[in-house]
């Protein structure tokens, strides 16, 4: 066998733990594993990136808690989709709360937004393939809070029989389509 | 005191059968039929009384992207009776709107005119379109743009790169985080049956 798997042990960098003493914000040292292939040897090493995310990051304010929802001055929803797309992973799945530092009760509230979101087809670039979107779930709909997903009622509305058709709405339905006249215009 | 120019066009307006146009995307059935038939009454004229018929016409374009609340599609079901023989019958909302987009928004409005002897007068100023196709005889009367009963959010993919890039970050990964771990998770492939 050609293949020689090398790993390479990174040391942390030297300013690292001195800074994490010092500033309040979160010293970074992102990895990542990087694949190098030299003719018939392939290194397989941890290399440190820089967080695309540090020139734009809020700054972190004394709260009874500190996770990134809470000290928040916003109410998050299903309708906010630039804050949720940054827990999210590329495929629409919530990232866990080892990574993303919530607390308990604000990532199941993102969990719930996530899947609101999703349910209204705010993400369409970030749909599992197979997401089912047949029969009630592909019209339009809204959500007024998180919870409103568990508020389930059956309700029956006495319709009336009475219609007024004026236009055609479709292939095969049988109601006269207005001509498209220009000279009455 | 006389009128200026604008208050003498508005009393024109008041006394003229006017043609109101709104976009029903997104909008809940319930609130955007009550505002329908607001209009379509004349509620929103000054000299409005239940036997003057001051009544506007209104056009409501894409019916079929109308919304409702949650699962309401499933859950809400309309009874039809007209107490005859075989007449019943108990449909949900997306069926019907499945068969008619324009049904739903019809009954909407017509439950929110009231029971009364005029709301099927009423009624008949009420254009409905499916879609966003409107002939240009219908559209050449229209001259006010109703205001939506609530806001559309946007989708992901109809929010520019720019925009996102001034977006601020929520958060920051943690010490030692390793890039790879934001990638999708590969889904644990389905058991197979073993060969005899
Ligand atoms: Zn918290």
């Amino acid at each position: 066998m050609s293949l020689l798997l090398r790993v390479l042990r990174v040391l942390p960098p030297a300013s690292a733990a001195q800074s994490a003493a010092l500033s309040t914000s979160t010293p970074l040292s992102l990895r990542k594993i990087q694949e190098t292939v030299e003719g018939k040897t392939t290194t397989v090493e941890v290399v440190d990136v820089q967080s695309d995310r540090k020139q734009k990051l809020i700054p972190v304010r004394d709260e009874h808690c500190s996770c990134p929802l809470c000290r928040l001055a916003v109410k998050v929803s299903y309708e906010d989709v630039l804050i949720l797309e940054q827990f999210m992973r590329k495929d629409g799945t919530v990232l866990p709360k080892q990574l993303t530092g919530l607390c308990f009760g604000q990532q199941l509230r993102l969990e719930r937004c996530v899947m609101q979101a999703h349910w209204c087809g705010l993400f369409p670039d970030r749909t599992l393939p197979g997401f089912d979107r047949t029969g009630y779930k592909k019209y339009a709909r809204y959500w007024s809070d998180d919870m409103d997903m568990y508020r389930l009622k059956h309700n029956v509305v006495k319709a009336s029989w009475f219609y007024v058709k004026r236009y055609d709405v479709g292939k095969g339905r049988p109601y006269p389509k207005i001509p498209a006249n220009s000279a009455e215009t | 005191m006389g009128m200026t120019r604008l208050q003498r066009v508005q009393q024109w307006l008041v006394f003229a059968r006017q043609w109101h146009i709104v976009d029903a995307q997104g909008q809940d059935i319930d609130r955007l039929g009550e505002k329908v038939a607001r209009f379509l009454k004349g509620a929103h004229k000054p000299i409005y009384h239940p036997e003057t018929d001051c009544g506007d016409h209104v056009v409501v374009y894409n019916c079929r992207q109308v919304a409702m609340k949650g699962f309401e599609w499933k859950h809400r079901e309309y009874f039809f009776n007209r107490e005859y023989p075989r007449s019943k019958n108990l449909l949900s909302a997306w069926e019907i709107h499945e068969f008619d987009p324009c049904r739903l928004m019809f009954l909407s409005v017509y439950q929110s005119l009231g029971r009364n002897l005029v709301r099927r007068r009423h009624i008949e100023r009420l254009h409905l379109f499916a879609d966003d196709e409107i002939p240009p005889r219908i559209l050449q009367n229209v001259s006010n743009q109703m205001e939506q009963v609530q806001s559309v959010p946007r989708r992901s993919d109809q929010i520019s790169a720019e925009e996102r890039s001034r977006f601020p970050a929520i958060f920051d990964w943690k010490e030692d985080h390793l890039v790879d771990w934001e990638a999708p998770r590969v889904p644990p492939a389905e058991p197979t049956e073993k060969k005899k």
